[in-house]
Order: structure tokens, then C-alpha cells, then sequence
């Protein structure tokens, strides 16, 4: 009678524990970002800055971009929130300004013209997050004469990345971006925004690869 | 006149005779050849009739009846109520082993008297209690038998009354003298067949009327409970087990079905697993073994590396891998009865198996279908864990000079398989 109350004691014990404790869950799917915020640049956090090491035909340097917040001065279609960046190059001192608009549901790069009257810009990151989902948009790339049209397809989310310095990423996102002449791959950690990418565009301003390698 | 004298026998056979009338009918009995050829053809005819109706199913009106004749004839007042339950399987069993019984008796004792040197001098009242023996077969105890041979023939009528309040007549006084042999062969015959020997003794010794006042035994309700009850049968009865067995190894060999959680792969499909066991008994019911098996285990797969839109891609996945594993284990048989004897099996377990370990509990059955052979089923919860590197782990091992490294990886290390087995264990 014993060894029965003692089994059923232990079978009872495994069955109520099994699904957490003793047993690793399983892997859930992952649930769809609805704010696109968590996996973007830190633009309204004013004074945040970002080094990326950039490289390119033309040689590698380091990039600083620094929050500047909402760009008060600045209009948009549609009234959306524009923020501002400085890009400063260590190598030339090269200092510019560089444009970003974001909202709950998407967020793209609109260059370094202004935020006034932009509608040429870059489609980075758009609602819902999840793996195979994609969006389409056209980009000039600062030109008024040559129009491309691009495919943005999320392939992975929740993978880990590890860089060069050792530093791990969790939960980032992989978006690529194809068109018919070219190719560009981005990669957005949760919390921390842009943190790798490369492209096979020559005239693409953050060069054939930049990489962040340290915040301040 | 013939047709009176049958209605009395049969009246005799059916105990409706007054004491008075049955005494008068034994007596003619022994005087007439004629009155006992008839009486001889009832009785026959009686037999046959219950033979033909032991084969027969009996329907509880006809049982019910039959306890209250038997309760009639008993003078009990009372009966506890009939709550056996015959089976036809019963009633032929019963039947046969009457048969048996009365064939081996009606061999051995006519060649017993035939042997004996000594002629049989056996009171009337020894008759009596013979005849009615005879009528109610296997009812009488042999204590019983015993004293009613050594009784009074005085005053019979008082001594069995008395007998039916005490319900033993074993105060009665005792006779001396040649009754002493009476008693001594009436013993004997007493576990003979009683027909042979009534027909022996009605036919050779002569019934005085100064013994002819004679009772019919009493039936004793109580016995005539105690020889039924041992038909009563119900697969809720415990029966005596006769599992006991000098065999102190076992093997088995089964095969298994079940899930795995978490899952990633199809449910496992039957005879998908096999096991091999060998078990020695510490006690009848407690025994130890070594299980060799070939399972299918989800399990960390390899890492494997690409390079994949500028970085380098580390993957891995979970798989369901087809492996050995050792296990040592105890095992715990609880015997019990369901229609059959059968085992419970308790079991708790653990071994190894490639780049991990695994811990089992089990319970299931056993049942017997010969003295070595059993069937077995059972149901197991197993925790495999995996040894395999965490994600973490794999990621940080990783070298990255030059270029990121992604890694796209489950870390799922710890699986609870879900199985039931069934198969053949040798008791040897």
C-alpha cells in the first residue's frame, strides 16, 4: 500500500511539474511587435549617441550619430514626427545632418535633405513585426532622376547576434531589403535600434557595411 | 391399492410423509419384495430425475422453491435469504463431481462389504438413518451419522427431538454391545454410497416392528448453506493465487508508442520503439533489472554554420533521434484478482543514453497466460535531458573576428516522453 501512495505521489508530482519545471518549454511563437519603437534608433532620446564603424569603396571610418529629438522646425506629409541626427565622420570631421521619421507603426530614414516636403525615403521598419512579413516602397536615394522600387521582407526575429567585439545581441530582427539592382540587409536588436548593415548599393550612405561598436 | 402405495412413496421422497406413516412404509418396505421393488423403482426414478435436472440450468423460482422445501422439511421458521449465485458452468461441475464422487464410492464400497468376513448386523434405527442418508446425500456430517448410529432405539422420537432443539444428538446414551459394531461399520459407511448400501441392507436384513418407529434425520440449514456456498462465484472474488514460482529471473521484450513534450515531430507510432529486459527477483514481488532499448529521443541537433546576407549563421535545431539507451530499474508486482490473477507493475528507473540521461516511472499490467509467460503493458513518463551546449554557451564559444554571428537556435534541454509499452515477459 505504501509503494502505491509513494508512486502515485511521484507520478503526480511529474505530471503537475513536468510542463515547467522539469521539462524546458517549448518554443512559443513569437508574437508580433505592435510598436515598432522597441527595435528602431533611440531618436527621442536626446543626446544618445551611437558609433558605427562604416566601410565602403572608399576606405572605413568611424560614424557618430547623436539624438537630437523632434525636429521642431520640420514638416512632413501628414504631419508625422520628424526627428533629427548628426552624422559626424572622425576621419574628416565631416559634420551632417540626417533625418529619421517614426511613429507606433513604422519608421524610415529620410536622408539628409530635411523634413520638409520628403517623400523619397527609406521604409525601414513597419508593423507588424514578424517573420515573413513585407512591405514595399520606392527610393531615390537623393537622386530626382532614378527611382527604385524595393521589397523589405523580414526573415528572422528572436535570433541572437554576436559582434566582432564580442558583445551579444538577443532578439534581433533581420530585415532585408531587395530590389532589381540591388541588395540591402539591416539587423535591429530590441532596445537598441540599427546594430548591423550591409549593402551592395555603391552610392548607399551608411557604406557596404556598418556596424555599431559602441554607445554613449 | 398400488396406486395409494405409490402416492405414499412418492410422499415419502418428498418429505410430506408423517414420521408415523414413513416408519409404516419402511417396515412394509422390508417385509414385501413387491412393495420394495416398487419402492426400489421410485427411488430409481427419483435419481434419474435428478440427474437430468442437475444438467440443466436452475432458475432462481425453482431455487427459491427448493430452499423452501428445504427450510419445510428443517422446520426453520427463518431462512436467510438465497443471495448465491449459481452458474451453469457451477451446476455441471458440481454435477460432475457428484458423479465422480458417487461413482468412486458405489465401486469402492460394495467390494468393501464383499471383502468383509463379517456379516453386517445394523440396527433398524442405523437403517433408518441410512435411508435417509440416502435421500439427502452429503448432507449429514459424519459426527452427525456417527451418534445417530449409536442411538437409544427405545425412544427414538425423544432422542431426535431432542436432537432438533440441541441440534446434536451427541448427549444421547449409548448402547453396548453389538451395536458397538453397528457404529464401528455404519462409520464406514457413512462416506460409502448410500443407495448401494440401502439397497444391500434393505435386502438382507429384516426390520422388526419393535424398531420400526423410526424419524427422518434432520436436515441442518446450516450444512446444506455451507456445501452451496462454495458455488458462489463472482470475478470480485479474491481467489487463493497460486503465483508463487521458484523462477527468479525474467526477460521481456516490448514495444512502444507515445508523445514526447515539447514536441517538434510527429507523435512516436506504434512497435516505433523496442526494449529488451532482464530482471532478477529479490522477492516474489520486487525485482531489479537492466533494460537495454531503441528509442526515439528529441534531442539538440548538430550546429551548423552558413553564411547568410553578410553575417555568418549559426543554426540548430531539436530532432528526433533514434537511440540506445542502458537503464537500470525496480520493479514493484502487486498481485490481484479480476476475473484472473493479474499484476500491477510499479517501476522507477533511470540511465543513460547518447550525450544525456533519462528518469522513468512506470505503472502497468501483467497478466499471466501460462506459468511463465505473461503479457505486459505499461504506461512510462520519462525526463530526457540533453547534455547538448546551451545557446548561450554555443554562441559565446564562438569566435567572431571579423563578422557577427547569428545564431538561430531552440535550447530545449529537458523533453518528457510519453510511452506505452507492451510485450512478452518470460519468467525463467
Amino acid at each position: 500500500m505504501k509503494i502505491f501512495i509513494a508512486f502515485f505521489i511521484l507520478l503526480g508530482a511529474i505530471s503537475a511539474v513536468g510542463c515547467n519545471a522539469i521539462v524546458d518549454p517549448s518554443p512559443q511563437t513569437m508574437q508580433p511587435v505592435t510598436h515598432i519603437e522597441d527595435y528602431y534608433l533611440p531618436l527621442k532620446s536626446v543626446g544618445t549617441s551611437y558609433a558605427y564603424c562604416r566601410k565602403s569603396s572608399y576606405g572605413a571610418d568611424t560614424v557618430w550619430m547623436t539624438m537630437h529629438g523632434n525636429d521642431a522646425s520640420g514638416l512632413m506629409l501628414g504631419n508625422q514626427a520628424c526627428y533629427a541626427t548628426d552624422m559626424s565622420s572622425q576621419a574628416n570631421q565631416y559634420l551632417n545632418n540626417y533625418y529619421y521619421a517614426m511613429n507606433d507603426s513604422e519608421a524610415f530614414t529620410l536622408g539628409k535633405v530635411s523634413c520638409g516636403n520628403h517623400d523619397k525615403y527609406w521604409l525601414d521598419l513597419k508593423t507588424p513585426l514578424m517573420v515573413g512579413q513585407t512591405w514595399k516602397f520606392k527610393n531615390a536615394n537623393g537622386s530626382y532622376y532614378i527611382e527604385s522600387f524595393y521589397t523589405a521582407k523580414v526573415s528572422r526575429r528572436g535570433v541572437q547576434m554576436k559582434m566582432p567585439d564580442g558583445k551579444i545581441y538577443d532578439d534581433v530582427a533581420e530585415v532585408i531589403y531587395t530590389s532589381k539592382s540591388d541588395s540591402t540587409v539591416k539587423w535591429f536588436a530590441r532596445g537598441v535600434g540599427l546594430i548591423y548593415s550591409t549593402s551592395t548599393n555603391p552610392d548607399f550612405d551608411f557604406g557596404d557595411e556598418m556596424r555599431l561598436v559602441g554607445q554613449k | 391399492m398400488s396406486n395409494g402405495l405409490e402416492n405414499t412413496i412418492i410422499a415419502y421422497f418428498d418429505g410430506e410423509l408423517s414420521d408415523a406413516d414413513s416408519a409404516e412404509l419402511l417396515h412394509l418396505t422390508s417385509v414385501s419384495p413387491e412393495i420394495r421393488t416398487l419402492f426400489r423403482e421410485h427411488e430409481m426414478l427419483r435419481d434419474l430425475a435428478q440427474e437430468s435436472t442437475r444438467s440443466a440450468m436452475v432458475s432462481p423460482e425453482v431455487e427459491s422453491s427448493l430452499f423452501s422445501r428445504i427450510e419445510a422439511l428443517a422446520k426453520n421458521p427463518v431462512r436467510e435469504k438465497a443471495t448465491l449465485v449459481f452458474s451453469r458452468r457451477t451446476a455441471v461441475l458440481g454435477a460432475l463431481a457428484l458423479i465422480l464422487i458417487s461413482g468412486s464410492l458405489g465401486y469402492v464400497i460394495p467390494k468393501f462389504f464383499s471383502d468383509g468376513s463379517q456379516k453386517l448386523a445394523v440396527s433398524s434405527q442405523a437403517k433408518e438413518n441410512m435411508l435417509q442418508a440416502a435421500i439427502t446425500p452429503n448432507i449429514i456430517s459424519s459426527q452427525q451419522t456417527e451418534n445417530f448410529g449409536t442411538k437409544n432405539i427405545s425412544n427414538p422420537i425423544s432422542a431426535l427431538s431432542s436432537s432438533k432443539h440441541s441440534g446434536s444428538i451427541s448427549e444421547a446414551p449409548r448402547t453396548q454391545g453389538p451395536l458397538e459394531k453397528e457404529h464401528d461399520a455404519f462409520t464406514v459407511i457413512n462416506n460409502a454410497n448410500m443407495p448401494d448400501v440401502l439397497e444391500h441392507i434393505v435386502s438382507e436384513t429384516p426390520i422388526t416392528k419393535s424398531n420400526t418407529k423410526i424419524q427422518p434425520t434432520v436436515l441442518r440449514f446450516a450444512d446444506i448453506k455451507s456445501e452451496i456456498e462454495r458455488e458462489k462465484y463472482s470475478p470480485f472474488d479474491r481467489k487463493e493465487q497460486h503465483l508463487e514460482s521458484r523462477s527468479l529471473f525474467e526477460a521481456s521484450l516490448q514495444t512502444s508508442s507515445g508523445f514526447t513534450y515539447p514536441a517538434d515531430a510527429a507523435p512516436i507510432k506504434p512497435f516505433a520503439e523496442q526494449r529488451l529486459s532482464i530482471a532478477y527477483h529479490i522477492t516474489e514481488n520486487d525485482l531489479i533489472g537492466f533494460r537495454l532499448g531503441s528509442g526515439l529521443y528529441q534531442q539538440l541537433g548538430n550546429v551548423t554554420r552558413t553564411f547568410d546576407n553578410g553575417a555568418e549563421l549559426l543554426s540548430r535545431s531539436i530532432e528526433t533521434k533514434r537511440s540506445f539507451s542502458e537503464e537500470l530499474y525496480f520493479s514493484h508486482l502487486a498481485p490481484i484478482f479480476f476475473a484472473g490473477n493479474l499484476l500491477l507493475e510499479f517501476s522507477v528507473g533511470g540511465g543513460f543514453i547518447p550525450n544525456g540521461f533519462t528518469l522513468d516511472v512506470e505503472a502497468g499490467i501483467r497478466i499471466p497466460f501460462s506459468e511463465s509467460f505473461m503479457f505486459g503493458a505499461a504506461f512510462a513518463l520519462s525526463r530526457v535531458h540533453s547534455n547538448a551546449l546551451s545557446s548561450s554557451a554555443v554562441l559565446v564559444s564562438e569566435n567572431s573576428n571579423s563578422k557577427p554571428v547569428m545564431l538561430d537556435a531552440v535550447d530545449i534541454h529537458n523533453t518528457l516522453n510519453g510511452r506505452l509499452h507492451y510485450g512478452i515477459i518470460y519468467r525463467f
